[in-house]
C-alpha cells in the first residue's frame, strides 16, 4: 500500500504558542491516542521533541519562540497502530516570518514556495488574544494585528490562488486556537467562546470562510499556563487537551478529496466501459463478428482492463471511506467549515 | 533488548543467563564465549548477594545458543544497548545509531520498563514512551516483517501486584503500544512481570517466549528449503534421460540424474533439521503454554 505524503505548513504570530502546540502533540501522539501514533523519521528529531517537552513537564520551562532561529522542519510518520496513513512533511515557521519587515526576500519566496505545496495550513491564533476580542468587540483590529491575521490571509490567498490557476484542490485549513483555557470569561465558559468566534469568523478572519475551503476551528490547550508563552510555568497546570485533532483533519480532508478523485476516476473508466461494450456488441452482430474477430478480442481485454480498473478504485475508496469514518469520531463536536458554511455536527 | 537507564537489563541477562545454562526442562542457553559465560554468571552471583552488576557503558553483544536435551537447536546473538542510548542522539554517540540499527534487524525486540517507577514516577511512563518511539519507527521501516516484542517490566518485587490502582499505574503506560501488538497481524507480543533481584522470578519466560518465535521461523525456513529442493529433485530426475546423459557428459557438465540426488539429499538434510527441531518446539510450546499474551 502506498502512504500518501502530506505537506503541512504552520503559521502563526511570535508567542502564540506553535512551538509548544507541536511538543505537547508529539509527546501524546508518539506515546499513543486511541491508536493513533506519530514518530519522526529521524529519531534524532524525537530526542530533540522530547527532551524539550521534558523540559516543560520537569522544569516548566516553556520552549523559546523560534524568532532569532530559523523556521523548524520535521518528517513525521502517523500511523493507526502499526498500520502508516501519511508521512507529513512539516514546517514550523518561525513567528517573525509572517512579517515581510523582518523576513529576507528568498524567506518570503520559500513561505510562498511552501505554501503553494501545502495541503493543509495550521493558523495558530492565540486565544488569550481572542479573549481580548470577545471581551471588547471593538478591539478587533487591535486583536488582527496582534495575531497577523493580515499577513497571514495574505499568505493563504495566494496560495488558493495559485492553487486555482494550476487546477489543484485548495489545502484544508485548521484554525488552531492555543490557550484555549483563556477564551473563558466573564459570563462565557469555553464552549460559548469558541461558538462565537466560530460564528463572528467572517469578520477576524475572512479567508477561511471562502468558497472551497474546508477548515477545522480547533480549541487546544497545553496546560493553563494563562498569558505565558514563554518562561516558566507551574508544571501542575500542565493539561494537554486536542492536541492530535489538527493532524487529523489534515489526513481526513487529505483523504475525503482522494475518494472524490477515485470517483471521478470510476465514472470515466465506467464510461468507457460501457462504449467498449458498445462497440463490442455491434460487432458481434451477424456476418461482422467473423471478420472482426482480433478487434472484438482487442475490446474485451480493453473493457477487462476497464474492469479491474473500477474494482481496485473501488476497494480504495471503501477502504479510505472506512478510514474517513473512523478518523472523524476523533473531530465529534468540532467546528467544520465547509465553503464559509458550518456542517452539521455529527 | 532496550530500555531506560537503570531499567534492570543487565541485570536481567545475568539472571536469565544463569537460570538458564543450569537447565530448564532440557533447556540451556549457553555463551559461546567462556569469559562472558565466566561474567554473566558472576554477575548473577553478585545480584544473589545485592550486589548488582555496574551500569553498561557501551553496546554489549553476547553470542548465545539455545540447546535442547544437549542439542544446539538455534544459535543466536542478545544485544544489550547502554540505557543512554534510547535517549540520546545519534550524533552524541555511536551506540545510539547501532541501537537504530539494531532495531531494524533483530528477529526479536524485548523492551525494558521499570515497574516500581512506573508506579511513582510520570517521568517513567514518558521513558517508555520515548523506547515505544523507537520501536514503531523501527517496526515501520520493517514493513510487514514478522516481529516478536516483549515487553518486560523489571522490579516487580518491589511493587503489590495484587493491588488493582497499582496494576493499572503498571498498564496505563503501555496500554497503546500493547493495543497496537494485538491489533497487528504480524507483530506477536507479549508483556511479563520479573523481579530480578536476589529472588529471581519469572526471568526465564520473555527469553524463552523469544526464543520460541526463533525456532518457528527456522522451523518454516528449513520446511521451505526442503519442499523447495524435493521440487527440484523431482524435476531434476524427470529431466535425466539417455540423450541429456550425453548431451552432459560432453559438455563436462553433471548429469540431471546427480543433480536429482544431490537436491534429494539436500532435501534429506532439511527434513532431519526439521524433524530435529520437532522436540524442542514441542517443548517450548508446553513450557509456554500458560504464558498470556499481555497483563
Amino acid at each position: 500500500m502506498t502512504v500518501p505524503d502530506l505537506t503541512l505548513t504552520m503559521l502563526g504570530a511570535t508567542s502564540s504558542g506553535k512551538t509548544t502546540f507541536l511538543l505537547g502533540m508529539y509527546d501524546i501522539l508518539s506515546t499513543g491516542l486511541h491508536g493513533y501514533f506519530t514518530f519522526t523519521e529521524d529519531p534524532d528529531q524525537a530526542v530533540d521533541l522530547r527532551d524539550a517537552w521534558d523540559l516543560l513537564i520537569d522544569e516548566g520551562e516553556l520552549p523559546p519562540p523560534n524568532e532569532v532561529d530559523k523556521s523548524k522542519y520535521y518528517r513525521f510518520v502517523f500511523s493507526h497502530g502499526f498500520n502508516p496513513l501519511v508521512t507529513i512533511d512539516w514546517m514550523d515557521y518561525r513567528g517573525g516570518a509572517l512579517d515581510d519587515r523582518t523576513t529576507s526576500a528568498s524567506d518570503v519566496a520559500e513561505l510562498r514556495d511552501r505554501l503553494n505545496r501545502s495541503d493543509s495550513i495550521y493558523l495558530v491564533l492565540d486565544g488569550g488574544n481572542l479573549a481580548k476580542w470577545l471581551d471588547d468587540p471593538a478591539k478587533l483590529a487591535f486583536v488582527q494585528r496582534k495575531l497577523q491575521v493580515r499577513a497571514m490571509s495574505d499568505q493563504v490567498q495566494r496560495a488558493m490562488h495559485h492553487r486555482r490557476s494550476q487546477n489543484l484542490p485548495f489545502p484544508s485549513i485548521v484554525v488552531i486556537v492555543t490557550k484555549a483555557d483563556l477564551l473563558r470569561g466573564p459570563n462565557r465558559g469555553v464552549g460559548e467562546a469558541l461558538s462565537t468566534v466560530v460564528a463572528k469568523l467572517g469578520d477576524l478572519l475572512p479567508v477561511v470562510l471562502a468558497q472551497g475551503i474546508t477548515a477545522l476551528v480547533c480549541p487546544v490547550k497545553v496546560g493553563n499556563f494563562g498569558e505565558s508563552s514563554t518562561g516558566i510555568v507551574d508544571v501542575s497546570t500542565i493539561d494537554p487537551v486536542g492536541l492530535h485533532r489538527p493532524m487529523i483533519f489534515a489526513l481526513m480532508h487529505y483523504l475525503t478529496l482522494g475518494v472524490g478523485g477515485r470517483k471521478v476516476e470510476m465514472d470515466t473508466a465506467k464510461a468507457s466501459l460501457t462504449e467498449v461494450e458498445r462497440e463490442l456488441a455491434a460487432l458481434n452482430q451477424g456476418f461482422s463478428a467473423v471478420i472482426h474477430g482480433r478487434k472484438a478480442n482487442q475490446l474485451r481485454g480493453q473493457a477487462a482492463s476497464y474492469t479491474n480498473k473500477i474494482a481496485v478504485q473501488n476497494q480504495l475508496s471503501q477502504s479510505d471511506q472506512a478510514l474517513i469514518g473512523l478518523l472523524g469520531e476523533e473531530l465529534k463536536d468540532h467546528p467544520i467549515l465547509r465553503d464559509g458554511k458550518l456542517e452539521p455536527r455529527q | 533488548m532496550l530500555g531506560n537507564s537503570g531499567a534492570g537489563k543487565t541485570t536481567y541477562l545475568s539472571l536469565m543467563y544463569a537460570e538458564m545454562s543450569q537447565g530448564v526442562f532440557g533447556f540451556q542457553v549457553w555463551a559461546q564465549d567462556a569469559e562472558q559465560h565466566q561474567q554473566l554468571l558472576q554477575d548473577a552471583q553478585g545480584i544473589r548477594r545485592g550486589v548488582y552488576p555496574a551500569v553498561t557503558h557501551r553496546r554489549a553483544s553476547y553470542d548465545l545458543a539455545l540447546i535442547y536435551n544437549g542439542a544446539p537447536v538455534l544459535p543466536f546473538s542478545w544485544r544489550d544497548h547502554r540505557g543512554g542510548a534510547a535517549s540520546g542522539r545519534t550524533s552524541d554517540a555511536g551506540d545510539v545509531a547501532e541501537l537504530h540499527r539494531d532495531l531494524l534487524d533483530s528477529d526479536a525486540i524485548i523492551m525494558f520498563a521499570d515497574g516500581a517507577e512506573l508506579v511513582s514516577s510520570p517521568r517513567a511512563a514518558r521513558a517508555f514512551g520515548r523506547l515505544s518511539g523507537h520501536v514503531l519507527r523501527a517496526l515501520h521501516a520493517r514493513g510487514q516483517v514478522p516481529t516478536p516484542v516483549v515487553i518486560v517490566v523489571t522490579k516487580c518485587d518491589l511493587i503489590n501486584l495484587s493491588d488493582r490502582k497499582i496494576m493499572e499505574a503498571v498498564r496505563a503506560p503501555l496500554l497503546e503500544l500493547v493495543n497496537a501488538i494485538r491489533a497487528s497481524q504480524h507483530i506477536h507480543g507479549t508483556a511479563q512481570l520479573v523481579s530480578c533481584g536476589p529472588s529471581p522470578a519469572n526471568v526465564i519466560t520473555p527469553a524463552l517466549w523469544s526464543l520460541r518465535w526463533g525456532v518457528l521461523g527456522m522451523e518454516a525456513r528449513l520446511a521451505i528449503t526442503q519442499r523447495y529442493f524435493t521440487a527440484a529433485a523431482q524435476d531434476a530426475a524427470k529431466r535425466d534421460t539417455i540423450v541429456s546423459r550425453v548431451v552432459a557428459g560432453w559438455r563436462g557438465q553433471p548429469t540431471w540424474g546427480q543433480r536429482a540426488v544431490w537436491h534429494r539429499l539436500a532435501a534429506e538434510r532439511a527434513r532431519g533439521d526439521l524433524q530435529a527441531l520437532i522436540p524442542p518446539v514441542q517443548g517450548l510450546d508446553k513450557l509456554l503454554a500458560d504464558v498470556t499474551s499481555f497483563l
